[in-house]
């Protein structure tokens, strides 16, 4: 596995929303920054991910682009899983998958918690809000 | 698996419950909400093969929204045994959970936006 670490120095992009997804990665040492942007295109930090937290497994998982830009806040060792080892992790490791449902569930928990915040906070915009279309619109399957 | 039938109007569980099980639609038609600013809110409709109740199963935290039952309905039940069983003996019969849950991450994104 030792051969699958790669190190990003203190300000490097290790990727930019929108760009295709070809792996994820799981931090050995260091930490990096999410970061979004607003349709505007400021880029705001959401947060923070530092040893043994993964980013980047939602790319693999449904293909899509990436949906957020990771930046090296300081020197950051990676372990980088391509999309052959994501598969075999799946098919073989039991806690893969648990860990990975769960870490989705906490960023989803996060995600509602700031919609719930800008939603109190932001009367004027909950006319727009009233539907999430597709929301919950994904099949299991 | 548990199976549960709800009729027209029924609520399966309200925002701030506690979580102990998820659910899949087998059959019928269920109503998402939530209360925001003292008003209901629909914010999706679910059908059969839809997964709901999920992240309080891998939680455990209070359910983020009300579901209401919109028609007869039917739903198989899935309890923590059930899903730690899955877990340890066939992990890959989860990964359709992860397509769920990261659909629902990115379409949660572009509200935020």
């Amino acid at each position: 596995m030792d051969d699958n670490l790669t190190t990003f120095y203190k300000g490097e992009i290790i990727f930019l929303e929108g760009q295709s997804s070809k792996c994820a990665y799981i931090i050995d040492s260091g930490r990096v920054g999410i970061y979004r942007e607003d349709s505007f295109g400021n880029r705001s930090l959401v947060r923070t991910l530092e040893k043994n937290d993964i980013f980047g497994e939602m790319g693999l998982i449904d293909k899509y682009p990436r949906s957020a830009t990771v930046i090296a806040l300081q020197d950051t060792r990676c372990m980088v899983i391509e999309r052959s080892r994501f598969d075999y992790l799946k098919k073989f490791n039991p806690h893969f998958v648990a860990s990975l449902i769960k870490s989705l569930t906490e960023k989803l928990r996060a995600t509602i918690t700031r919609l719930n915040k800008t939603d109190r906070e932001s009367k004027s915009t909950q006319e727009e809000k009233t539907v999430l279309p597709g929301f919950f619109k994904n099949k299991g399957e | 698996m548990q199976i549960k039938h709800f009729e027209p109007g029924e609520v399966v569980f309200e925002t701030d419950s506690p979580s102990d099980c998820a659910y899949i639609v087998e059959e019928g038609k269920f109503e998402v909400s939530k209360a925001l600013n003292g008003k209901k809110m629909v914010i999706g409709i679910l059908s059969e093969k839809d997964i709901f109740g999920e992240m309080g199963l891998i939680d455990g935290q209070p359910r983020s929204a009300t579901i209401t039952a919109l028609e007869k309905s039917t739903v198989s039940v899935i309890t923590q045994e059930c899903f730690n069983s899955i877990e340890r003996t066939n992990p890959e019969a989860l990964v359709p959970l992860l397509r769920v849950l990261s659909a629902r991450i990115r379409s949660s994104y572009k509200l935020e936006i």
